[in-house]
This record gives C-alpha cells, sequence and structure tokens, in this order.
C-alpha cells in the first residue's frame, strides 16, 4: 500500500485553519504594536543620561536576545505560576513574543537614534523646543524612517516565531496543523498546507512593508 | 513556594549531558548551511537563469517560513515521498536550509556592497570568473559577512531549542524530561535559559568587538 | 519574488496528487537485518514509560520491548528505546521511525484504520484528577468548565464526546497537562486510571475522582498496517509470555500496588 495524498482533508478543516490563521495574525498585530513601544522605551533607556537605565537596557536586551524564545514562553507560562503570577496562554504567548522582539526593536531603534545628525538635536533646542518634544517631533520620526526595514525584518520574524506559542495550548496556525495531524495523522497536506499559510501571511506583510518603506524610509 | 535548589544541583549533569548535543547540532548546521548558502548566494547574483530562479526559490521558502514548521514538513511530511529520517537528521536538515537562506542573502548583500571598481578591476587584470572570487571578491565580502553571520550563529545555537519539540534530544528536551520527573519547571526551565545564555553571551559579545573593529580598521 | 514561489510550490503540489510511494511491510525482516529493534515508548506516562535521573527508559512498555528484543536476538539490550508521545506516536510509525509503537496506547476504530493493533496486553479506563477541594465528581460536572487534555490521548476523545461544552486546553505532554491543572489553569486533567494513580501518589494536593473507571479499552502495541509477519511475532510473544507468567510478573511489578483499582484484562 502506498500513501495516497488526500487534499480534501485541508478543505473539510478549513474553518480551523482559518481560525488559526486568524490568531496567528491577531497575535502578530498585536506583538509588533507593543513590541515597537518597548523597542522605543528601550532605546531610550539605552541612550539615556542615568547610568542606572543603561545597566537596565543592556541587561534586557542581552537576556532575551541570547536565550531561545521558547524556553522564555515556558518560563513565563510554566514557570511564573511558581512565584504565584499565573497568566493566560494569550497573555503569556502574547508577553513572551513581546519581550523578545522588543530586545531586537530597542538595538534597532537605538541604533536610529544615533544615526540622526547633532544638528538635529541643537536646532530644536534653538528653537525653544523641551527634550519631550524634542523627541516626538523630530528624533521619532526620523529614527523611525532611518530604522524601518531593520524593523521590518523583526516584523517577519516575529511572525514566524508567532509559530512557538502552539507549545502553551493556543489554537494558532501551527497548533492546529500538529493537533490535525495527531488525528488524522496526513502530515504532508497538513504541514504543507501550514507552510503555504505562512508564505501567504509573510508575503502579505512584506509587500506592506515595501509600501511602507517606499513612502517613508529615508535613503541614507 | 520554595525554590528548590536541591532539584538543580541533582539534574545539572544531565542537562549538561543535553548540551553536547546542543552544540553538535548548530555545529553541523552551521558548517553545512555556510556552505550551502554560500552555493546559494553565488547562484541569486548569477545572471544564468537556471541558476538564479531555484536558488531564489529556495532561499525564499526557507526565509519565509517558521522553522519549526520546516521541522514538522521534514520529520513528519518527507516520507510521504519516501524520505525517512530520523529526528536529530530531520532537525538539522531544517536548521541547515534556514542558515542556508539567510546566509545567502548575507552574501548576496555583502558582495552587492562591494564597489564595482572592484569587478572591473579583477577583469582587466585578466582574471575569470573563478580567480576574481577567489582571490579579489571572496577574501572582501568575508570581512562584510562576518558580523550578520555572528549573529546568524547565535540565532542558529538558540533554534537548537526547537529541535526538542520533534524529540530530538538536546538541552530543552533534558530539561523537559527533568520537568516530567520533577515537576519544578520554574527551577529548571530557569537553569536552562542560563545555559543558553552562557555559551551564547560570549558569542554577541565577541560579534560586537568584530563590528567595532570592522568600522575602524580600514 | 515570493508569488513565483508559491505558484511553484502549487504546482508541485499538484504534481503530487497522482503521486503514490510504496511503504515496505518487511519490519520482521528489517529488523533482524539491522540487528536491533527500535520501539517507540512514552516519557511522559509512569509505570508505562518514564525516565529515571539517569536517563534510562524504565516502566512497563520498555521491560516488554526488552523481552521482544530478547525473543529477537537472544539479549534486551539489541534495542533503542525513542521518546514518543500520545500526539506523534502514530506519525512516528507510519514514517518508519521505529518498528512498534509500545506507549500506553488504546486500541481504537479511528486508529485501526491506520495502524495494525497487537493483541491487547492492558485494560484502562479513565478518570479524572482534580484538586482536593474542587467539586467535580465525575464527567459530566465538567460541563463548561476548563480541562487539560493531552494531544492525541483517548482522554481528549472522551472529553469531546461525552462533555461537549468543556474547554479543553491541550498539552503535547501529560507533565505539561498535569501542571496546567496544578496551577489551577484547569479544573481537571483526564487520563487513563493507570496514569493518575501514579501522578496522584506523587502530588498529594490532589484527588482522583470518576470512579469507576470510565470508556474504557485495551491498550495494544501499534504496528505497520499490512505487516503480518511483524505482527504475528509480536503476537506470539506477547502470547508466549502470558504462558510462561513473564507477563504476569511484569504486571505485578509495575501495577501490583493499585490491583484491586485496575480494570481486569479478559
Amino acid at each position: 500500500m502506498g500513501y495516497q495524498l488526500d487534499p480534501y482533508i485541508i478543505v473539510k478543516h478549513l474553518p480551523l485553519f482559518l481560525k488559526g490563521v486568524f490568531l496567528t495574525v491577531e497575535i502578530s498585530f498585536f506583538a509588533i504594536l507593543l513590541g515597537l513601544a518597548i523597542g522605543i522605551l528601550g532605546a531610550v533607556a539605552r541612550t539615556s543620561r542615568f547610568k542606572i537605565l543603561h545597566i537596565i537596557g543592556a541587561s534586557y536586551v542581552e537576556v532575551f536576545r541570547n536565550t531561545p524564545l521558547l524556553i522564555q514562553i515556558f518560563i513565563i507560562f510554566f514557570g511564573l505560576p511558581g512565584l504565584g503570577i499565573k497568566l493566560s496562554p494569550y497573555i503569556s504567548g502574547l508577553t513572551a513574543l513581546v519581550l523578545y522582539v522588543g530586545a531586537y526593536n530597542t538595538e534597532v531603534i537605538r541604533a536610529g537614534l544615533e544615526a540622526i545628525p547633532k544638528g538635529q538635536v541643537e536646532a530644536a533646542k534653538s528653537l525653544g523646543l523641551t527634550g519631550v518634544q524634542t523627541f516626538r517631533y523630530v528624533m521619532l520620526p526620523q529614527t523611525f524612517r532611518i530604522s524601518l526595514p531593520a524593523l521590518g525584518n523583526n516584523w517577519v520574524a516575529l511572525v514566524k516565531n508567532s509559530s512557538l506559542v502552539s507549545v502553551i495550548g493556543m489554537v494558532e496556525l501551527t497548533w492546529v496543523a500538529y493537533d490535525l495531524n495527531a488525528l488524522t495523522f496526513r502530515s504532508f497536506e497538513l504541514f504543507g498546507a501550514a507552510t503555504l499559510f505562512y508564505l501567504l501571511l509573510i508575503f502579505i506583510l512584506t509587500n506592506i512593508q515595501s509600501f511602507v518603506e517606499k513612502r517613508f524610509a529615508y535613503r541614507t | 513556594m520554595m525554590f528548590d535548589f536541591d532539584v538543580i544541583a541533582k539534574n545539572l549533569p544531565y542537562l549538561l549531558s543535553g548540551v553536547k548535543f546542543t552544540l553538535a547540532l548548530a555545529c553541523l548546521v552551521i558548517v553545512i548551511g555556510t556552505f550551502l548558502g554560500i552555493v546559494l548566494g553565488l547562484s541569486k547574483l548569477s545572471k544564468n537563469r537556471i541558476l538564479r530562479y531555484p536558488a531564489n526559490f529556495i532561499v525564499e521558502l526557507t526565509r519565509d517560513t517558521p522553522i519549526i514548521m520546516q521541522m514538522f514538513f521534514i520529520f513528519f511530511g518527507l516520507p510521504a515521498l519516501g524520505i525517512r529520517l530520523k529526528t536529530f537528521p530531520s532537525a538539522a536538515l531544517a536548521m541547515s536550509f534556514f542558515a542556508a537562506g539567510n546566509t545567502a542573502e548575507i552574501v548576496r548583500g555583502a558582495i552587492s556592497s562591494l564597489p564595482a571598481g572592484q569587478f572591473d578591476a579583477a577583469k582587466s587584470l585578466g582574471m575569470n570568473y573563478f580567480q576574481m572570487m577567489i582571490y579579489v571578491i571572496i577574501p572582501q565580502a568575508l570581512r562584510r559577512m562576518m558580523p550578520p553571520m555572528m549573529g546568524l550563529f547565535t540565532t542558529l545555537i538558540k533554534d537548537t531549542s526547537l529541535a526538542a519539540i520533534i524529540g530530538a534530544f538536546e538541552l530543552t528536551r533534558a530539561g523537559q524530561e527533568v520537568i516530567e520527573r520533577t515537576f519544578r519547571s520554574l527551577e529548571i526551565y530557569l537553569v536552562v535559559a542560563a545555559i543558553y545564555f552562557i555559551i551564547c553571551y560570549p558569542l554577541s559579545y565577541y560579534t560586537r568587538k568584530v563590528e567595532k573593529a570592522r568600522v575602524t580598521g580600514y | 519574488m515570493r508569488s513565483k514561489t508559491v505558484a511553484v510550490l502549487l504546482i508541485l503540489l499538484a504534481l503530487m496528487l497522482s503521486f503514490s510511494v510504496e511503504v515496505t511491510a518487511g519490519t520482521l525482516q528489517d529488523v533482524k537485518a539491522r540487528g536491533k529493534l527500535v520501539a517507540g515508548v512514552k516519557t511522559d506516562f509512569p509505570p508505562f514509560g518514564f525516565v529515571d535521573e539517569k536517563g534510562v527508559n524504565k516502566g512497563f512498555d520498555p521491560d516488554i520491548a526488552r523481552a521482544l528484543a530478547k525473543e529477537l536476538f537472544g539479549k534486551e539490550d539489541a534495542l533503542e528505546l525513542v521518546a514518543v508521545t500520545s500526539a506523534n506516536r502514530i506519525p512516528f510509525l507510519t514514517t518508519g521511525k521505529i518498528d512498534i509503537i509500545l506507549a500506553s496506547m488504546t486500541i481504537t476504530e479511528e486508529r485501526k484504520k491506520v495502524i495494525d493493533y497487537s493483541i491487547p496486553y492492558f485494560m484502562s479506563g479513565h478518570l479524572l484528577i482534580v484538586h482536593k477541594d474542587s467539586k467535580i465528581e465525575k464527567v459530566q460536572d465538567l460541563a463548561g468548565k476548563k480541562v487539560s487534555t493531552t494531544m492525541g490521548s483517548t482522554g481528549d476523545m472522551v472529553i469531546g464526546k461525552l462533555v461537549p461544552t468543556a474547554e479543553r486546553i491541550k498539552f503535547q505532554h501529560n507533565s505539561e497537562s498535569l501542571q496546567a491543572l496544578k496551577d489551577r489553569r484547569t479544573e481537571a486533567f483526564i487520563q487513563d486510571d493507570v496514569l493518575l494513580l501514579d501522578l496522584q501518589k506523587r502530588n498529594p494536593e490532589l484527588k482522583i475522582v470518576g470512579w469507576p473507571p470510565f470508556e474504557s479499552a485495551p491498550y495494544g502495541l501499534g504496528v505497520r498496517k499490512g505487516d503480518k509477519e511483524w505482527l504475528d511475532f509480536v503476537d506470539a510473544t506477547l502470547t508466549k509470555m502470558n504462558k510462561t507468567g513473564e507477563y504476569q510478573k511484569l504486571w505485578d511489578k509495575w501495577f501490583g500496588e493499585n490491583k484491586k483499582l485496575l480494570l481486569e484484562l479478559k
């Protein structure tokens, strides 16, 4: 007997697949937004005048960039309850993804901040803008434009990394494929289909990224 | 709940026995992936369509899908085509493809960033393609490739943890086995994270030094 | 660039629609030629399959695997034990990574479509494990509540069948499902009786409810479909173990203390 391909298994379970895709998109979306916020905070900490912020920022970045995301997810979901902190699978997954991408975003945004010509800041000061105003209206927009390509790469990585929250029982795309596989054993079709879905998502995401880059990014 | 140091002490040797496999997998993948990646990267730059199209295909495929999905597909899905691999080889193959795809992009970026003058000068000296590559282009490209490649190496070491999901024995799987016995998730996963950190941090640190040296180097 | 990639993939997929590959059904020869048996066992299911501090596989299933190896080659250690979970044991078998499933696997009609079973070698029913202060007493009490299950287990399917309004949170390993219960993320964990009895002993803050074991079904060893020669050999070995009393010795070794609570294998 041979392995007969059965593509209709995908059609039969399409609603569940789409539910998984939707959750992947949803958690990635929120993680991108929150991760951006963390990245900005972290970059500010690392470029601040206060040494203590430097150390906190650097520690955060080094810890989260030098340990696997999978372990971070396990610690947040399975480990924290031991300290009395119990987060739902969704919040645990989201937190892990946000902290992970936030560390990478911090470095990218920091590089962006440091790349802004000093003249900009001086000009802003001579115009009477406060520190916060300078940051909001002068530095941040330029930082964003400079960092956009690298940030975009982080977002693509984030969507791919979202596949790992399946290990804490979140019903996203990878989970759906794995669970259906445990039920129907049609691995080639299921994991092939899931792969195609991810390709499609990344395809859409990179197109959005190119569009935004064309409009906003600086050509240095 | 008390933090149980005892369970860490008792199980540390077992966890460290997993590190052997983590490093073995990472090194294997780095070697295969780099070699394959250079071939793919050069193919992408080639004027020859027969080389360029498949190279583009493979690079896009491996860079735009999660590694865990590539592992699942190679491990569970390929047998439908008659290709049967065990856990460790499946993880190694999936990660090698991922490494190759990313290396190809790094190679392409590095070579593209070289001044056109280098290529012209080599040609005017009468070098053929291979001589140009070996003596002029690749040495310079390697210098530019170093920082992103080292970042890739760190990522690959961390990604060996994913092999645990298909059952390969390495550090993360060792940790899971200990937890299956002792139920002390917090302590064990923290120790596992610490071990990964000890392995990866020196690499990151060294990467930054290389980057600084390169900037001030010439 | 990417659209081309997707297009090529779809074309490849279409080409494969008529693809069919032969699966070799000659495990007995393969195993003999290889010189060792590769068996899939659990690491998260004491006393059927677990791992001790030195990383050695222990349990009822590994012991049967050792008996099979002895029958094949005359020595117990012509054996490689591979860790599997409820979710991946059948894919491991059908993709040729193991020769036989010895992983506390219940015989179900669904699974029979994909693999062949040996004669039954253990009888098991389902129970629930809950916190000592829980009000849950039987499976119907789980309506609308959160339950931990393990992917691919019969417990998961049973909840789906008996209490469809229960919310199942699924994990890959039994230890993770149990952890979710201990952290009070779920109100109960459903699994086979013999596993829960062992887990409860090591987690005294939990208790077992839902007696007597329900939705019972026997366990069987799993082999690839159509592999008659191999299956006959496995069945013959099991029958022999029964006759010589070796089976009973192993049973007493691993389940002796729970003798009164477990179901009878007919």
